[in-house]
């Protein structure tokens, strides 16, 4: 088999070497010898496209965005370039749920932090983690 | 030019197209995102009704941190409406908050027509009508009414 890579070679290739013995006897359970001769199934693997999903953790919230900038909390609030750790969601001790650029922003207009949501006290509670879709 | 609040005026535009609220309509200059021209239409059996209210917001680059200044342009008689059509209403003052979008700014307006807040007069004589005269208070209200038909 070719090992050469090319951007279109297929992502399996498999190929099978010999020729099934479709006698009778073959059905029957196999000898030492037979097992060893038996037609394989090679595959190898070229190359493979890795797609990952993640959010992140949430809750129940009911809406996907944050509540300031009206963007997804997967997105990327102002002030960030990229999503995902550069661009953190944060949960009060209210529950509710930030980007973390987006309510920085918001209290450092306010004398006494205040939720956006609930005019509660803002107080950080715990960063939220990122859910990798394998729960 | 990108700015996050330009970037938040255009989805509070979107969100207004896509999910309209009732009785109210607004949108951005044609040559700037920033300054929003709106109509408020006044709700149907009330006084109001039949009333088509021009306003203007203007917004700095603060929002959604800081709210839009928002005016009539309509003359409006009104407890909470000052002579210059700003309003005394407060979401758009202390009780601000970044998660209003424009249709929470107009609906809430829309709602201060029917409901006024004595606790906050900007027009001394609509404030003494409506607490004791509510009969004249309507009669004017319905001249306002009239008078946006004209208005242009
Ligand atoms: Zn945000
Ligand atoms: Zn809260």
């Amino acid at each position: 088999m070719s090992r050469k890579r090319s951007s279109d070679t297929p992502i399996i290739d498999a190929s099978t070497s010999d020729s099934f013995d479709l006698s009778a006897s073959a059905l029957h359970t196999p000898t030492e010898s037979q097992l060893k001769n038996r037609p394989k199934l090679r595959v190898r693997i070229k190359k493979f496209h890795g797609v990952a999903h993640w959010t992140w953790n949430c809750g129940d919230d009911d809406d996907d965005v944050c509540g300031i900038c009206q963007s997804a909390y997967e997105g990327v609030a102002p002030g960030a370039k990229y999503p995902g750790d550069e661009c953190p969601v944060v949960v009060g001790k209210c529950r509710h749920y930030f980007h973390l650029q987006c309510i920085t922003t918001w209290i450092s207009t306010r004398n006494s932090p205040t939720c956006p949501m609930c005019r509660q006290e803002w107080d950080l509670g715990v960063e939220t983690s990122r859910d990798d879709g394998n729960n | 030019m990108s700015t996050s609040a330009r970037r938040r005026l255009l989805r509070d535009f979107k969100r207004l197209q896509n999910d309209p609220p009732s009785g109210v309509t607004g949108a951005p200059m044609d040559t700037n995102i920033m300054v929003w021209q709106a109509v408020i239409f006044g709700p149907d059996d009330t006084p109001w009704e039949g009333g088509t209210f021009k306003l203007t917001l203007e917004f700095t680059e603060d929002y959604p941190n800081k709210a839009p200044s928002v005016r009539f342009l309509t003359k409006m008689f009104h407890p909470n409406i000052y002579a210059d059509g700003q309003i005394c209403l407060d979401i758009l003052q202390n009780q601000w908050s970044p998660i209003y979008d424009i249709s929470a700014i107009l609906t809430s307006i829309q709602s201060l027509l029917c409901d006024p807040n004595p606790a906050s007069p900007a027009n001394s004589e609509a404030s003494r009508l409506f607490n004791e005269n509510r009969r004249e208070y309507n009669r004017r209200v319905r001249e306002i009414v009239e008078q946006s038909w004209v208005d242009e």
